[in-house]
């Protein structure tokens, strides 16, 4: 279930882990749900002549990683994201064990965001960082601009 | 700080918050852009928090009648 955090609730520094495994099922559902086939996910073959040990993880399902962390977590089921960047460094495969770990970087009393640095490393490999913004909406938004 | 050296870092993130080459001035507001909505108004106040290393708090950006206000608010904070 969702956390339902106010803005007060969360505090700059806090860390946390998400431990995952990407199956077949999930990915053939990703390449359903995004209709991208391109070779690099489906044709291990192709992957291997490439350098790859085998078709890779897309990166729209680490996306959904962090969407899970975000919306369920930190900052929870209050929060709107606002903004996501992310930098892929090495692939990530198949059922291989991974780890998304976000850190809450910086709280903007004035706005009500909070700013999450977040990493994914399968082992020792880092497979994608990034930063993403969140609204926190426990209080109604007033429109600020002048 | 002096208010010319904070239009000078502020006009780069302005532009890119905006999506617009306008160059900001004091008498710019929000109704002078296109997209400065409520939404880029938060991600231009977090942006401005992060290049000066400053935080503001919700009544201070609640009332701010145009775009010199906030630069004196900044100009203030960031001394």
């Amino acid at each position: 279930m969702t956390q339902l955090r106010s803005f007060a609730d969360l505090e700059v520094g806090e860390v946390l882990e998400l431990p995952f495994r990407i199956n077949r099922e999930q990915h053939e559902a990703f390449a359903a749900l995004a209709g991208d086939h391109s070779l690099v996910h489906s044709d291990p073959e192709w992957a291997h002549s490439r350098g790859f040990d085998d078709v890779i993880v897309y990166g729209g399902v680490l996306l959904a990683k962090l969407s899970h962390l975000l919306g369920m977590h930190m900052p929870g089921g209050l929060g709107v994201s606002a903004r996501w960047e992310i930098d892929y460094h090495a692939p990530l495969y198949l059922e291989e064990a991974a780890l998304l770990v976000g850190e809450l970087e910086r709280k903007s009393e004035a706005t009500r965001t909070v700013k999450i640095k977040y990493r994914i490393h399968a082992g020792e490999r880092l497979i994608a960082s990034g930063v993403a913004r969140s609204l926190v909406l426990d209080d109604t938004l007033d429109d600020r601009a002048p | 700080m002096s208010e010319a050296t904070i239009y000078e870092r502020l006009t780069p993130l302005f532009q890119d918050v905006m999506d617009t080459e306008i160059v900001p001035t004091a008498v710019l507001r929000a109704s002078d852009v296109e997209g400065w909505d409520s939404l880029s108004q938060i991600r231009l106040v977090v942006a401005v928090e992060e290049e000066f290393d400053i935080a503001f708090t919700t009544a201070e950006i609640a009332d701010l009648p145009d775009l010199g206000s906030f630069v004196a608010l900044i100009a203030h904070k960031a001394t």
